[in-house]
């Protein structure tokens, strides 16, 4: 018998269909992922079983949960369930919490509305157990604290606690893990199994990776448009979808694990940006009238970098790490507040406002989020002209340019009439990318440049820019968050850790060989989608949260969260706690440095962990 | 949080002195107290007019006499009347009566306004909501002296219909009122009604659109939905999660609205014969004196500071996300 079994499901809001006559059952203990790009219907799904939905949406059909009938019950009955026998976790964390309320609070509440006969102390007590079950460090003492006192990571572990606080049947995960790093997402995905095993729930995990589904998921829905375009086991899907649709969207998927198509030597060439011990710190200030400074951000503290004409480097790190700032930093055109800036040669504390400008045109940058960074009252054609017009070019030569660039990012030239709002996310970063390139820049600046579109669309934008790159002869740095992303597009990768650069080198290198902690880390918390390969591998999970770049640890700075210094001797240890490693090239390795005190030893080969 | 307290009473002090000065200034230079006296039929010897100009310093000029009048204050000592009354004789009397009407305005107009706001969100696009929406902008659009003069006709036709007076709208008390605590007390509250609602109303209406908006937006919230997945209801979710979050937007109104209540009071007090800080704002600017106009503004100036400050430290007290250490 299934636990839950939904059919004919419809959800609408006014006209439009957001969920179209679908079905699938789930089992006890069975984990079914549901899996779709953005607008497939698949969050619409979760909220429509659970009564979460607005009042102005309509549901029709059936959804049945151990036989009882939840589209129509009212709203005491389906309070009565939720976070009792079915539980519930949501995308974002940081907003998923109560800002005002004591997390233990919080977590408590969610115990006694379903057992109000339970004390509060013994709520309480519960309640520091279940923060102690999904891993919050010194749960006692952290229940009193507030959510904006926690981490991403740390609450969606709070929201976990809350999910399974009441022994569920059945826990819906709505995207859990998609607001997170790839080592955080790994720790939650740790504490998800973690959950089900104490709990033994069933699990409805919706999400867009793959990766992901590919790890936890026994069986797979895939949903489009509304509707589900393939319900199978999770090794049939991955091995033999039966719909074309599925095989789209798992060719699409960037790998980390993938063959690289190497572009061969490139030949030796003259620099076209290097920065030297980059510095940008934030001052933290306290009080409104007398500010007072109480502490310093490192956002970058000297990071080098150097791109060689018609290179790609990639610069990778998780959030927080001063990936951005050094981009931005390198947009300013400005001296820096600590360190040098070379672009094409000439240094950028030394130009006045009119090189400044001159220069300007030869540095473009392309921003992660089209629907925010193109100007919705400008048509295509005018937000395309405005570069060329601002660096004075005629009117003829604008009327030729513009079709040309909408030819050379696969847009029609009748396009140019139109405004953004008309177009997808991934045809907005086309236009996006056609007005970088507006004035044949010699350095494009890419931030993130795919991280907000679906995979399917993404793949269509990367190999854009990887053909251009060859077309153009672009030199490019390309910031990213995710390694899979990168490893196609990028002939060096930069790895950051908290304002700086732990680890260089070309791409098959780092890749093949990674040789600071840090990078084997982050390779290993990218999921892999292949149900086989995924369940096989060994894991390293990086403990705690990254620390806070205002307060960064002595020494190295990864020492905190590093598996490497976990198994060292005393001595050994020392090294890593007095002083921060400069970046060099270990034995035997060309054009590949690391900054770590035993990237040699010989503990990066065998100290992996689960 | 000692340490907070102080320099916000430096800054609080330093802006104060300057609200005094500029006002002191603006009206010693514009005001002429002796207009009346020249005015006068039969005229006035102009010995009895040197005279009156000199008991009012009017013979010295204006920084002196600030400075003469600001050190007395700093004494203790607020000065006198043109026609000779102490100020401190009568200020307290009519602080009293300013904050009575303010404090109990407030009160009544936030909770009130807090109410009809989330009731209007809660309800949005609902017939109640409309109705409150309308009421709102009325009140709000209406300018104080009509309103309180339209109060005032209510009351008239109230008491007619009744066939006693129930409401009074003349002072704050009936000189002629005898007996024991008990008359006095339903006597005051007969007078206090009118004006308290004259002030409460616009504040509901003030008050019940931003709460309306806060409410809206804390109505989408991932949270409520969260304390919905663990099982509460709509309503107890709104109840013990969103209200506190919705209301602290309302918190920082309280500074900006306390200065538009005074305001309001100024008229109010007027329409409904109140002597409270309002009208005597309006008999000292009739009489050209300019110790009692910078009187009520150093009167304005403490509140306003005043509320400012109970608005910060209530927010502290509500969000834990400021309440970092100062």
């Amino acid at each position: 018998m299934s636990l839950l079994d939904v059919s004919e499901l419809t959800v609408s809001f006014g006209p439009d269909e957001a969920v179209r006559g679908i079905g699938f059952t789930i089992g006890p203990g069975e984990v079914l992922g549901l899996v779709g790009e953005s607008g497939s219907g698949k969050s619409v799904t979760a909220q429509a079983m659970l009564g979460l939905l607005p009042a102005r949406s309509r549901c029709t059909g059936s959804v049945r949960f151990r036989d009882r009938e939840l589209l129509g019950l009212p709203e005491r009955e389906l309070a009565r369930l939720r976070g009792d026998r079915i539980s519930m976790i949501f995308q974002d964390p940081t907003s998923a919490l109560t800002p005002v309320l004591r997390i233990g609070d919080q977590v408590a509440e969610a115990v006694r509305i379903h057992r109000p006969r339970l004390g509060a102390r013994a709520a309480e007590q519960r309640a520091v157990e279940l923060l102690e079950l999904v891993g919050i460090p010194d749960a006692a003492r952290r229940a009193n604290a507030f959510p904006h006192e926690f981490s991403g990571g740390m609450r969606q572990r709070v929201l976990i606690a809350m999910a399974i606080a009441n022994d569920p049947d059945l826990i819906i995960a709505d995207e859990p893990t998609t607001a997170l790093d790839v080592t955080v997402q790994a720790q939650v995905l740790e504490v998800l199994r973690t959950a089900r095993e104490v709990t033994g729930a069933a699990i409805l995990l919706i999400t867009h990776d793959l990766g992901v589904v590919a790890g936890m998921a026994d069986r797979v829905a895939v949903m489009r448009e509304g509707q589900i375009a393939e319900n199978a086991s999770v090794t049939d899907l991955f091995d033999a979808p039966s719909s074309p649709y599925t095989a789209e969207l798992l060719a699409a998927v960037p790998r980390v694990d993938d063959p690289l198509k190497i572009r061969g030597e490139l030949p030796q060439a003259p620099d076209v940006l290097r920065v030297h011990g980059l510095t940008r710190h934030y001052p933290l200030t306290t009080g409104a009238l007398w500010r007072r400074r109480t502490g310093t951000v490192h956002a970058v503290d000297g990071v080098d970098l150097t791109v060689r004409a018609g290179e790609t480097l990639a610069l990778v790190g998780e959030s927080g790490c001063g990936k951005s700032s050094t981009l931005t930093d390198i947009l300013e055109l400005r001296a820096p507040m600590g360190g040098s800036i070379e672009v094409l040669g000439q240094d950028v504390s030394t130009l006045d406002s009119r090189r400044r400008r001159a220069l300007r045109r030869d540095l473009q940058v392309v921003f992660q989020d089209p629907y925010g960074s193109l100007d919705p009252r400008m048509t295509v054609g005018e937000i395309l002209a405005e570069p060329l017009r601002v660096h004075g070019f005629g009117r003829a030569h604008i009327g030729r340019r513009v079709p040309e660039l909408l030819d050379l990012v696969g847009l029609r030239g009748d396009h140019a009439q139109r405004f953004p709002a008309e177009f997808s996310g991934g045809q907005r970063q086309r236009v996006a990318i056609a007005r970088a390139l507006a004035c044949e820049p010699k350095l494009l600046l890419l931030d993130e440049p795919v991280s907000a579109l679906d995979v399917s669309v993404r793949a269509g934008v990367l190999n854009l820019l990887r053909e251009l790159q060859i077309r153009l002869g672009l030199s490019t740095v390309f910031v990213a968050h995710d390694l899979a992303v990168v490893r196609n597009i990028a002939d060096r990768v930069a790895v950051m850790h908290l304002g700086r650069i732990v680890e260089c080198g070309p791409v098959a290198e780092v890749f093949a060989h990674p040789a600071h902690p840090y990078t084997r880390a982050l390779l290993s918390a990218v999921p892999i989608p292949d149900p086989v390969r995924e369940r096989a591998r060994t894991r390293i999970v990086l403990a705690g949260d990254p620390p806070s770049p205002a307060t960064p640890p002595t020494g190295c700075r990864f020492r905190t969260r590093c598996f490497v210094f976990e198994v060292l001797d005393d001595e050994q240890r020392g090294a890593c706690i007095r002083t921060d490693p400069d970046r060099r090239s270990p034995d035997g390795m060309i054009d590949h440095d690391v900054a770590c005190h035993h990237a040699e030893t010989g503990y990066l080969s065998g100290g992996s962990r689960r | 949080m000692g340490g907070y307290l102080l320099r916000r009473g430096v800054v609080g002090l330093a802006l104060a002195f300057c609200a005094v000065f500029l006002t002191y200034c603006l009206t010693a230079l514009t005001f002429d107290p002796l207009a009346a006296l020249r005015s006068r039929t039969p005229p006035v010897p102009p010995s009895v007019i040197a005279a009156k100009s000199a008991e009012l310093h009017l013979d010295q000029p204006v920084p002196q006499r600030f400075l003469t009048w600001f050190l007395a204050v700093v004494h203790g000592d607020l000065g006198r009347t043109n026609s000779g009354t102490a100020i401190d004789a009568e200020i307290l009397d009519r602080i009293g009566v300013s904050l009575r009407l303010f404090v109990l305005g407030s009160a009544i107009g936030i909770l009130l306004g807090i109410l009809v706001g989330v009731l209007g969100a809660t309800r949005q696009y609902r017939f109640s909501d409309h109705v409150g929406t309308l009421v709102s902008f009325v009140l709000l659009s209406t300018p104080v002296f009509l309103s309180a003069t339209l109060l005032k006709y209510a009351a008239i036709e109230l008491n007619q219909a009744v066939g006693h007076n129930v409401l009074l709208f003349t002072g704050e008390y009936e000189p002629t009122v005898s007996g024991g605590f008990w008359p006095h007390a339903v006597d005051r509250l007969q007078h206090l009604v009118l004006p308290t609602l004259s002030i409460a109303a616009a504040q509901i209406a003030l008050y019940s659109r931003y709460q309306r908006n806060a409410m809206l937006d804390v109505l989408g919230s991932d949270f409520l939905r969260t304390a919905a997945a663990k099982g509460l209801t709509r309503n107890q979710a709104i109840r013990r999660h969103g209200l506190r979050v919705a209301v602290l937007p309302i918190v920082t109104m309280l500074v900006f609205s306390s200065g538009l209540m005074i305001v309001g009071g100024v008229i109010t007090e007027s329409v409904f014969t109140w002597n409270g800080m309002g009208r005597w704002l309006i008999d000292g600017i009739a009489t050209q004196d300019t110790t009692i106009v910078t009187t009520v503004t150093l009167f304005v100036a403490v509140v306003v500071l005043l509320c400012g400050t109970v608005s910060d430290l209530l927010y502290a007290a509500l969000d834990p996300r400021v309440r970092e250490v100062r």
